[in-house]
């Protein structure tokens, strides 16, 4: 898919950990876990929203865009 | 809302299946005592209707009858196909798996065989126009599945979609 996600990579930065952050942005882990393995379809503003808040990034930091392959 | 909880939902889901049954009688009645039955009623002159009479064969009656029996068998054969589709059908609901590809796949085989039995009934109508209708009930049937089907389709698709939502 042409959309990255680096939660991963801005996990890493802030230190936390995948089960912190679910909590503290009300997800669960599994789908947590289902936005850093680039399975989802699609992401919620208020998601988005509540990530940014708590990795303190912008939407940019978090989502990529990389031209699919010919 | 959770529909299965509700008593009339489960009701009609059983009832149904018991439909499904008692078509399926109907269907090993009619490969037994078809013959006998069609016999008489075309003795009688109840499906000896007019036919293509450009095709010269079939101005002998004996002929016209093998053929109205040929399409006979042949239906009822596809009809049990229908039957183990709408059978399995039923038991996923019952079972809650509702948005499964399977569904669909059980759909499809419904429809591809009331086609079927469209077009052998259309063969059949040179015999004996009675069948012309009965080839467009077919249609008709199978029309309205396809759709069924492929609104159920789009509808596992967005729910996928749904799921895979954060």
């Amino acid at each position: 898919m042409a959309i990255i996600v680096n939660l991963d990579v801005m996990m890493a930065k802030r230190k936390i950990s995948a089960g912190d952050l679910a909590a503290k942005i009300g997800i669960t882990p599994a789908n947590l876990s289902i936005l850093k393995n680039q399975k989802a379809k699609a992401v919620r503003f208020s998601t988005l929203n509540d990530i940014c808040q708590a990795l303190d990034c912008q939407p940019g930091d978090i989502l990529e865009y990389q031209p699919d392959e010919k | 809302m959770n529909t299965s909880s509700k008593p009339s939902y489960s009701v009609w889901l059983n009832l149904t299946l018991a439909a499904s049954g008692v078509f399926f009688i109907c269907c090993l009645l009619g490969d037994i005592f078809g013959y006998s039955f069609c016999k008489y009623c075309w003795d009688s002159g109840l499906f000896k209707n007019d036919y293509l009479r450009c095709l010269s064969f079939l101005k002998d009656e004996h002929i016209r009858f093998v053929v109205f029996m040929t399409c006979f068998y042949l239906s009822t054969g596809i009809t049990y196909l229908i039957i183990f589709g709408v059978v399995n059908l039923l038991r996923n609901i019952k079972k809650g798996v509702i948005f499964d590809k399977k569904n669909t796949f059980y759909m499809s085989l419904v429809s591809i065989c009331c086609f079927l039995i469209c077009l052998i009934c259309i063969i059949g109508s040179f015999a004996s126009y009675a069948l012309f209708f009965i080839s467009l009930i077919g249609l008709f049937v199978g029309l309205i599945v396809q759709c069924v089907r492929l609104v159920m389709d789009k509808a596992i698709d967005m729910r996928s979609e749904l799921d895979l939502t954060v």
